[in-house]
C-alpha cells in the first residue's frame, strides 16, 4: 500500500512537473499583455497596474480582422485539401498494391527533408508563374503537400486491421467505397489530430505568407505581429496582447476538439 | 436517432462552409488576377495612372502615416502615376523578400537599402541612376560623404533620407545613487559597469548577438583610436592595434560579468535600460524622444583615454529605384522621390516629427533646429555626436560575416588577438578573389 | 478465375495511382520542381539579383574545406539527440501519466493544459523563453538561485545556448506527440494489463513488458519524425541566438539561410542545402533499417 501512495505521489509531481512547464510561459504571455508598456519585463506574474490598454491599441493600429480572416482562409483550406488528399494517398500506400508502390512512398518521404529556406526562391517563381502572387491561394497550395501527413495516415490505417478490409471487399464494397464509408469514420479521431496540427501549424507560419503577400490587405495576424516586433522602437506589452489576440483562436480550436482526438479510437478487440 | 441526425446537419454544415470558402477564395483569386491584368494593361497604355510600387521596411504608426498622407497627397495632385506603398516586416524586408522579389522580376519599382545591404543591390547592379533628379544644387546642400556609400563608377543610385547616431545612454537615478559620473575613458567605462552592476540589472547593456547592428556600434571603438578596419585603398586591415584593442575591451567588458550577457531583445532597443535592466546602455539618437531627459542622460561613446577623442557612426536609410521596372514606372518613381523626398519641408517633418533623425542634408538640420535641440539629449546628439561621427561601413554580404565572426570569436572563443588574425587572413583572401574594397 | 483475379488486380492499381495522383503532383510541382532548380543553382555562382556563373562543382568542392560547414553539421546533430531523446521520453512519459488520470474531464484538462505551447506561434514561444532564460532577472535563474545554485549565462554561454534552444523546441513539440502516444497506448486491450496484474506485475514491469511492445510502431513512427524535424530547426534559433554566441547554436539550416538571405551566396547556399538533404535522407533510411520499420 505503502509503495502504491509512493508512485502516486511520483505521478502527482510530475504531472505537476508537465503542466507547470507547459502552462507558464503561456501564463507570462497573458500577463504581459495586460502591463503597461513600461512594466512589461517587470517579472512580475499577476501585473502590479492590469490594463486593457494593450489591446485597445492593437486593434486600434492594426487591422486585426483582416489578419485574422487571411490567417483563417488559409489555415483552413491548407487543412481541408490536406487532409483529402494525405489520406487518399495514405490508404493507397496503407492497403493497396501496385507497382512501383515502394518506390513511390519513399519520393514521398524523402520531401520530408528538403530544409523550407533552400526553397523559397524556385517556389516563389513558380508561384508568380501561376499567377498566384499576391494570393492567398499562393501562399495555400505550397503548403498542403506534405509527407507527414501521408505518413501518420499510412501509420494508422497499416495498423487497422487486415480483416477490416477483407470482410469489406467481399461484402461486394469496392475499393473507394471502403475507404470513403470504413476507412474515414474510423480514421475520425486522426482525420481530427492532423487537422488541428495542419491548422495551427499554419495559422502560425510566417516566412513564406510574407514573402507571397504583396499588399497590406493579404497580410496574416502573424505578418502583422512580426510588423510590430521588427522597429527599433517596440512596445513589448502590444506584442504579446496581438500574441494573445493570435493564439486565442487556435486554442479555442484545440480545446473544442480535444475530446474527439480519442474518443473514435478505441478499438479494443478489433486487433487481429 | 437524434444524434445521427445531428451529425448529418454537422456534416452538410461543415461541406458548405468548405464549399463556400472555397467559391470565395476562387473569387478573391479571380479578381486578383483581374487587379494584376489591369496593372500591368495600364502600365503601357496612356489613360489610366502608372502603378508606383514602394516597399519599405517602416513599422511605426507615425512614419507610415507621415508616407501614407503624402502618397494620397501625390496621387491626388496629378493622376499620371499611382503609388502604393507597402511596409514590411524588419527580419524579412532585409532578408528573403526583397532578395525573392529581384530574384524572381517581382522587385518593386521603390525601395529602400541600409547601407548594410546596399551593397549586394549596387554590386548586382539593379539600381537606376538618379543622377538627374539629384542635382548639382541638391548635391552641394548635402554633406560631402552622404553619398559616398551610394555612388558606384560617378553615378550616384540612391537618395539618404536620415541619418541615425550611436552615443552611450544612462540611468540619471542609478549613477547619481552610486556616486558615479557618466564614464568618457574606456576605463571609466569598465570601473563604472562594475560598481554599477547588482543582481537587478547590469551595468552596461552593449550588443553581444552577431549581426548588422553590432558591427553598426562596433565601428566607433575603432575610428576614435584614430584606426580603421580598412586601409585608404580599401583593403583589410582588421589585425591593426586598433581593431585588437576594441576587441579586447569589449571581450573585457563582457568577462567582467558585469554587463548584460543575454539582452532578451535587441540593443538597439532602449527599453532595456527605460526599463530598469541596465544601468547604461549603447543605442542611438531614434531613441531621443523615447527616453525620459529627466531620468535619462545621454554622452558621447568614452573615448580610449583620458583626454582622447570619442567617435559615433552613423547610418541610415536609402531610397533607390529599381531598373527592373519600365521606363515609365522608372520615370513615376524619379517623379515621386523628387516631389517627396528631395522637398526640404517634407523631409524635415520627416525627420523631426514622424520620428528623430538627422538629416545629411544641411537645410534640414537648419530648419529642424528647435527639435534637434528640443531636449538636452538632443542637444548632446546634435553639439557632441554628430561632428564625430564616420559613416557606416557597406561591406558586402561575406565581408560582413567575416567582421561579425570576428566580433563573435573575440566575445567568446579565443583571445582578440588570434580573432583579429583570422578574420585578416579571410578578409584579404576574399578581396582578392572577388576584388571588393571598402572604406572605413 | 485467374484472369478475373488479375483484372481485378489491375483495377485495384488503377485505383490507386488516381488516390495517390493529387498528392504526388502537388509533390511534384512544389517539392521536387525547386530542388531541382536548387540542384542547378548549387552549379552556379549567382547572388538572385545578377547573372549567373557556371562554377560547375566549385560550390561542392569549396564545402569540403569550409570549417563553419562542418561545425554547422556537428551542431545540428548534438541538437537532434538532445530533442529526439527529450520528445521521445518527455512526451511518452507525458502520455503514460495522462493515461492513469481517472476521470475523464481531469484527463481532458490536462491533456488540453500539455498540449497548450503547441498552438503558439515558434516565434513568440521562442520570444517568451527569451525572457525566461535571461540571466539576471529570468525566472529560470532565480529558481536555479532559490535552490543555492549559481547564475547561470544560459543563451550568453557558449555551451548552455544549444540546450537552451532546444527546450524551447521540446516545449512546442512535446504536447502534440503525447497525443500520437496516448491514441496508441488507448490502443492497448485493458485485459493485458488485468491479466498482468493478476500475475502480480509491478506499474514498471506492466510498462515495459506490455504497454512499450505494443507501442513499438507508434515509437518508431516518432522517432524518425521528430528526428527528421529536428535536423531543419530554424525559427527558434533566428529569433533566440541568431546562431550565436561565437556559432554554438549554428545549425546547418540557419547556415544556409544565412548564406543565402544574408550573404546572397544562393549557388553555395543551394549546394549545401543539397548536402543536407541527402545526409538526412542516408541518416533516415539508417534509422529506418536499425528501427525495421516496414
Amino acid at each position: 500500500m505503502a509503495k502504491k501512495y509512493g508512485i502516486s505521489a511520483l505521478k502527482i509531481f510530475v504531472g505537476t512537473l508537465f503542466i507547470v512547464c507547459s502552462v507558464f510561459p503561456i501564463i507570462l504571455l497573458i500577463s504581459g499583455a495586460l502591463k503597461p508598456e513600461n512594466e512589461v519585463f517587470d517579472y512580475r506574474i499577476i501585473p502590479e497596474h492590469p490594463t486593457l490598454d494593450a489591446f485597445r491599441q492593437v486593434f486600434k493600429t492594426m487591422d486585426v480582422f483582416t489578419g485574422i480572416w487571411n490567417s483563417f482562409f488559409i489555415a483552413a483550406m491548407v487543412t481541408v485539401l490536406a487532409l483529402i488528399i494525405h489520406s487518399m494517398a495514405a490508404f493507397a500506400f496503407a492497403r493497396l498494391d501496385f507497382p512501383g508502390k515502394k518506390g513511390a512512398f519513399m519520393w514521398v518521404l524523402s520531401t520530408m527533408m528538403i530544409p523550407f529556406p533552400v526553397i523559397i526562391i524556385p517556389l516563389f517563381f513558380i508561384i508568380r508563374g501561376m499567377g498566384l502572387a499576391n494570393s492567398l491561394w499562393g501562399v495555400i497550395l505550397p503548403m498542403v503537400p506534405h509527407a507527414y501527413g501521408v505518413f501518420l495516415f499510412r501509420q494508422y490505417f497499416v495498423e487497422m486491421p487486415d480483416a477490416l478490409y477483407e470482410s469489406a471487399r467481399i461484402d461486394g464494397c469496392s475499393v473507394w467505397k471502403t475507404f470513403t464509408k470504413i476507412f474515414i469514420p474510423l480514421a475520425r479521431p486522426m482525420f481530427i489530430t492532423l487537422g488541428v496540427s495542419f491548422f495551427v501549424t499554419n495559422w502560425n507560419s510566417y516566412l513564406w505568407p510574407t514573402i507571397v503577400a504583396q499588399n497590406e490587405s493579404k497580410y496574416t495576424i502573424q505578418i502583422q505581429i512580426a510588423t510590430l516586433m521588427g522597429s527599433l522602437r517596440i512596445s513589448w506589452n502590444l506584442i504579446l496582447a496581438a500574441s494573445v489576440v493570435a493564439v486565442i483562436p487556435t486554442v479555442i480550436l484545440f480545446t473544442l476538439l480535444q475530446r474527439y482526438y480519442l474518443d473514435g479510437i478505441k478499438m479494443t478487440g478489433m486487433k487481429d | 436517432m437524434k444524434n445521427q441526425e445531428l451529425r448529418k446537419y454537422v456534416k452538410r454544415g461543415i461541406s458548405c462552409l468548405v464549399a463556400g470558402m472555397m467559391v470565395i477564395g476562387m473569387a478573391g483569386c479571380q479578381s486578383q488576377e483581374n487587379e494584376a491584368g489591369k496593372t500591368d494593361d495600364s502600365s503601357q497604355s496612356v489613360d489610366g495612372p502608372v502603378e508606383i510600387v514602394y516597399w519599405n521596411q517602416w513599422t511605426q504608426e507615425d512614419e507610415t502615416a507621415f508616407l501614407e498622407k503624402y502618397i494620397e497627397e501625390y496621387n491626388n495632385s496629378q493622376d499620371k502615376y499611382h503609388v502604393t506603398f507597402l511596409a514590411i516586416p524588419f527580419e524579412e524586408y532585409t532578408t528573403t523578400k526583397l532578395a525573392t522579389a529581384f530574384a524572381t522580376n517581382e522587385a518593386p519599382d521603390i525601395f529602400e537599402c541600409s547601407p548594410a545591404i546596399i551593397t549586394q543591390y549596387l554590386d548586382a547592379g539593379v539600381c537606376e541612376p538618379l543622377d538627374d533628379i539629384i542635382t548639382e544644387e541638391i548635391r552641394a546642400d548635402f554633406t560631402d560623404s552622404a553619398f559616398d556609400t551610394v555612388s558606384r563608377d560617378g553615378h550616384i543610385y540612391g537618395l539618404p533620407l536620415d541619418s541615425d547616431l550611436v552615443a552611450l545612454y544612462y540611468n540619471k537615478e542609478i549613477l547619481a545613487e552610486h556616486g558615479i559620473e557618466p564614464p568618457t575613458t574606456w576605463e571609466e567605462l569598465k570601473e563604472a559597469a562594475a560598481a554599477l552592476n547588482t543582481d537587478d540589472y547590469s551595468g552596461f547593456t552593449f550588443e553581444v548577438d552577431k549581426g548588422d547592428w553590432q558591427c553598426f556600434t562596433f565601428y566607433p571603438f575603432v575610428w576614435m583610436q584614430g584606426g580603421t578596419l580598412f586601409t585608404e585603398d580599401g583593403m583589410a586591415n582588421l589585425n591593426s592595434e586598433e581593431v585588437i584593442n576594441a576587441l579586447s575591451l569589449w571581450k573585457d567588458l563582457l568577462d567582467s560579468g558585469n554587463c548584460n550577457e543575454t539582452p532578451g531583445r535587441s540593443v538597439s532597443d532602449i527599453s532595456i535600460l527605460t526599463n530598469g535592466e541596465t544601468a547604461m546602455q549603447i543605442n542611438g539618437s531614434w531613441s531621443v524622444l523615447r527616453a525620459d531627459p529627466e531620468k535619462y542622460g545621454v554622452v558621447p561613446l568614452p573615448a580610449p583615454e583620458e583626454g582622447g577623442n570619442s567617435a559615433s557612426v552613423s547610418g541610415g536609410w536609402n531610397v533607390l529605384v529599381s531598373n527592373q521596372s519600365s521606363e515609365e514606372e522608372i520615370a513615376g518613381a524619379k517623379d515621386f522621390i523628387s516631389w517627396l523626398w528631395l522637398n526640404v519641408d517634407h523631409v524635415k517633418e520627416f525627420d523631426t516629427e514622424a520620428k528623430f533623425s538627422y538629416s545629411m542634408r544641411n537645410s534640414v538640420i537648419e530648419a529642424g533646429e528647435d527639435i534637434y535641440y528640443s531636449n538636452d539629449n538632443a542637444a548632446v546628439f546634435s553639439d557632441e555626436v554628430i561632428s564625430t561621427a564616420k559613416p557606416e561601413i557597406a561591406l558586402s554580404g561575406e565581408a560582413k560575416e567575416i567582421v561579425s565572426t570576428m566580433i563573435q570569436n573575440a566575445l567568446y572563443s579565443m583571445s582578440a588577438k588570434e580573432a583579429a588574425e583570422i578574420a585578416q587572413e579571410d578578409m584579404l583572401k576574399y578581396q582578392e578573389e572577388s576584388g571588393s574594397v571598402f572604406f572605413g | 478465375m485467374k484472369k478475373k483475379k488479375q483484372r481485378r488486380i489491375k483495377k485495384e492499381a488503377l485505383t490507386a495511382y488516381l488516390m495517390i495522383a493529387p498528392e504526388m503532383i502537388l509533390m511534384l510541382i512544389f517539392i521536387f520542381i525547386p530542388i531541382i532548380y536548387a540542384l542547378y543553382i548549387s552549379l552556379f555562382d549567382w547572388n538572385a539579383l545578377g547573372t549567373k556563373t557556371f562554377a560547375g562543382l566549385d560550390n561542392y568542392s569549396h564545402m569540403l574545406d569550409d570549417a563553419t560547414f562542418w561545425g554547422s553539421l556537428f551542431t545540428t546533430v548534438k541538437y537532434a539527440v538532445i530533442y529526439v531523446a527529450a520528445v521521445y521520453i518527455l512526451s511518452l512519459a507525458a502520455a503514460v501519466f495522462v493515461n492513469s488520470i481517472r476521470g475523464n474531464r481531469r484527463q481532458q484538462a490536462c491533456r488540453v493544459a500539455i498540449y497548450l505551447p503547441n498552438t503558439i506561434s515558434t516565434i513568440v514561444a521562442a520570444t517568451l523563453w527569451s525572457f525566461l532564460f535571461n540571466s539576471r532577472n529570468g525566472y529560470i535563474n532565480r529558481i536555479v538561485e532559490l535552490f543555492g545554485g549559481e547564475r547561470q549565462l544560459f543563451l550568453g554561454s557558449s555551451s548552455q545556448a544549444l540546450i537552451c534552444v532546444a527546450v524551447v523546441g521540446i516545449w512546442i513539440a512535446f504536447g502534440y506527440n503525447m497525443i500520437i502516444f496516448l491514441s496508441a497506448l488507448k490502443d492497448v486491450p485493458a485485459e493485458y494489463y488485468e491479466a498482468a496484474r493478476i500475475d502480480g506485475a509491478n506499474a514498471v514491469q506492466r510498462f515495459f513488458k506490455i504497454t512499450f511492445p505494443l507501442i513499438k510502431g507508434t515509437s518508431i513512427f516518432i522517432l524518425i519524425t521528430t528526428l527528421i524535424a529536428s535536423f531543419q530547426v530554424f525559427d527558434q534559433i533566428r529569433v533566440m541566438t541568431s546562431g550565436g554566441p561565437a556559432g554554438a547554436t549554428e545549425v546547418t539550416v540557419y547556415y544556409i539561410f544565412q548564406l543565402a538571405f544574408e550573404q546572397y551566396r544562393f549557388g553555395y547556399a543551394s549546394a549545401i542545402a543539397v548536402a543536407l538533404s541527402l545526409i538526412i535522407m542516408v541518416v533516415t533510411v539508417v534509422q529506418m533499417k536499425l528501427l525495421k520499420f516496414k
